[in-house]
């Protein structure tokens, strides 16, 4: 949507799912379509907690509030004209505010929230695209991390490797599958490289659109890349 | 946008969801207006989403205009008397011997399924093996090694050189690997949309006469548009009726189809997935070839229509199971194996070129615009 279809207030839809709601205590002002009742601007935001070098250029929301206003304010639905509400914390609920906003402040609130809810969704897919390596059981991956630097050192080693102590998770692998130890952590480094590969391409893809998302400046530009995310991450898969 | 026919005359694989996927198809709106786009884009929704689409039957003009490679050829027909899994051994010891003549290794993309386990049922009955140490490297995943864990166990594991091949387009247009994949053997033996038919149609349906209205009524379940399955029924019709070989059924009426129309599709779409700065090096039939295209093959298919599969969907390439079963005697596999999409899990999260030229050029970020790729007259409309 560019800043004149903004103005026009052509008919518009979230990339932000209704249902995705994080509750978010900081008051905001949020401008709702009087049509669909759905929050087209916010007034206020939280930039996203990161870690590593993300924290520098991280600074579009994280929170999105994207729900039917009626959810929470009865009177929305008699609502003809766009209108905006505000969490008043006397009556702690969701109150009809009189905060004007130029198109402009809206336009940005609207490409904020839309930018948020984007990142949402991509974290959501990765979460998703990462599910066939992921190990909910405590410690599993620290485990995987030590089998794998025990049988690197078994495959770097001329000398003594059958002291159990020394190797512990390849020997019990060994004894369990009925095979010798090199062949156990043979087996092992291959499934390390598939477990590391297979999240490497995933954190490939979340860094790309990540950077793509956070750098782009119109709305309407936000639906074309998450359109190349999600066929990147799997639609092109379909064949 | 990359300047296209700068250096490229034509096309040969273009990605159809970018174009015809109504949700996710960026390139969408610029050829929706097109003529016969409405009747053309539901063909992907039937068979594939991620569907190239090019004639090798040269009977039917489609909307976008794609140039058959040379090795994509249909073959004419001849009469044969081969054996598959000769030619497969065959196939085999000639891919072998070109590694080890130009000094590199075969990087054999190999997901568990049938066609995979074939070629390396075929490598390993010609191979020595210090040839295979020495010469091939096996591409799999833990999907792989899953779907047929007895031969993981007793032969991949064992003789091959591993590595995971969720980092398979690293060896598309390396200098020191040739890449071969299992394609072709879906198009060679069937079509995955005939499997849905076994459970809703029945063994009479499938097995009996190609009869229009019927036809019709089976593009019609996905398409529910009546008048636009009649359309894609009509245009598909010519290319079964100029096909060189008599198709007396419904299992080999969208057999043909796959194997006229979806060949350069399979051909070409792992190309596709060439990692950016291996793009100018990949060079199809020297360093990427798909196992099952040699002309000798097609033609055993073409003079073996009968041996495409028995009677249900589990004995879809059965002639493969049984060549796998010679060598290895797992009753289970042969008699339970059936097929499941493999590249799906491979290729996710990876991202893919927009479409390539026939000299292979890649045209990674935009497409050429429909008045340089659609045909305005084409069979569509």
């Amino acid at each position: 949507m560019t800043l004149q279809e903004f103005k026009l207030q052509v008919p518009y839809t979230s990339i932000a799912k209704p249902t995705r709601i994080i509750g978010n205590p900081t008051p905001m002002h949020l401008l709702y379509n009087a049509e669909t009742s759905r929050v087209i601007a916010f007034s206020a935001w939280v930039p996203t907690i990161n870690t590593l070098d993300e924290i520098c250029i991280n600074t579009v929301p994280k929170y999105s509030q994207n729900f039917p206003a009626t959810t929470v304010l009865p009177e929305a639905a008699s609502m003809k004209e766009p209108f905006k509400i505000i969490w008043s914390f006397e009556s702690n609920r969701w109150v009809i505010s009189d905060k004007d906003f130029t198109f402009e402040e809206m336009y940005t609130n609207a490409l904020l929230i839309e930018k948020a809810a984007a990142l949402d969704e991509i974290n959501y897919r990765t979460v998703h695209y990462r599910r066939p390596v992921f190990n909910s059981v405590a410690v599993q991956e620290s485990i995987y991390l030590m089998k794998y630097q025990e049988a690197l050192e078994i495959k770097n080693t001329l000398g003594d490797i059958t002291e159990p102590w020394n190797y512990p998770f390849v020997h019990d692998y060994a004894d369990l599958t009925g095979i010798d130890i090199r062949q156990a952590a043979e087996e092992i480094i291959i499934q390390h490289g598939i477990y590391r590969t297979r999240l490497s391409n995933t954190e490939t893809l979340r860094i790309k659109y990540t950077r793509q998302i956070k750098e782009c400046k119109e709305i309407e530009n936000i639906y074309k890349i998450m359109n190349s995310f999600y066929s990147d991450g799997e639609v092109y898969g379909k064949l | 946008m990359e300047k296209f026919m700068e250096n490229s005359n034509t096309i040969c694989w273009y990605n159809s969801v970018d174009i015809f996927h109504g949700k996710r198809g960026n390139w969408y709106k610029k050829f929706e207006s097109q003529p016969g786009f409405t009747n053309f884009r539901h063909m992907f929704g039937f068979f594939a989403a991620n569907f190239s689409s090019t004639d090798r039957t040269n009977s039917i003009k489609l909307p976008i205009k794609t140039t058959l490679l040379p090795q994509c050829k249909l073959p004419k027909f001849e009469k044969v008397n081969t054996d598959f899994g000769v030619l497969c051994e065959q196939r085999a010891r000639w891919l072998l011997d070109h590694a080890i003549k130009t000094n590199r290794k075969l990087a054999i993309m190999y997901s568990g399924g049938i066609d995979s386990t074939l070629v390396m049922v075929s490598l390993l009955k010609i191979a020595t093996d210090e040839e295979i140490k020495n010469h091939t490297v096996c591409l799999l995943s833990n999907v792989s090694i899953a779907e047929n864990k007895n031969f993981y166990d007793n032969y991949i594991i064992k003789k091959f050189p591993i590595q995971s091949s969720y980092q398979f387009y690293a060896f598309l247009g390396n200098d020191n690997y040739i890449t071969v994949s299992g394609e072709g053997g879906d198009q060679l033996f069937g079509s995955a949309v005939i499997d849905g038919m076994f459970k809703s149609k029945g063994v009479e349906f499938i097995f009996g006469p190609p009869k229009t209205e019927e036809i019709v009524n089976i593009f019609n379940t996905k398409i529910r548009d009546l008048k636009v399955s009649e359309k894609i029924t009509e245009v598909l019709d010519k290319l079964v009726k100029n096909a060189e070989i008599e198709i007396n059924n419904v299992y080999q009426y969208f057999w043909w189809i796959n194997f006229a129309m979806k060949w350069q599709s399979v051909y070409a779409r792992t190309i596709a997935y060439t990692d950016k700065r291996f793009q100018g090096t990949i060079k199809p039939e020297d360093n990427y070839f798909i196992f099952f295209s040699p002309e000798d093959m097609q033609l055993w298919v073409m003079n073996n229509t009968d041996k495409l599969i028995r009677d249900s969907w589990a004995s879809y390439k059965y002639i493969s199971k049984d060549i796998i079963y010679e060598f290895n005697k797992d009753t289970e596999y042969r008699d339970n194996k059936v097929k499941v999409p493999s590249l799906q899990n491979i290729v996710a999260t990876k991202p893919i070129a927009k479409c390539l030229g026939s000299d292979m050029k890649f045209y990674n970020d935009d497409y050429p615009s429909p008045e340089i790729i659609w045909d305005p007259n084409n069979d569509f409309i």
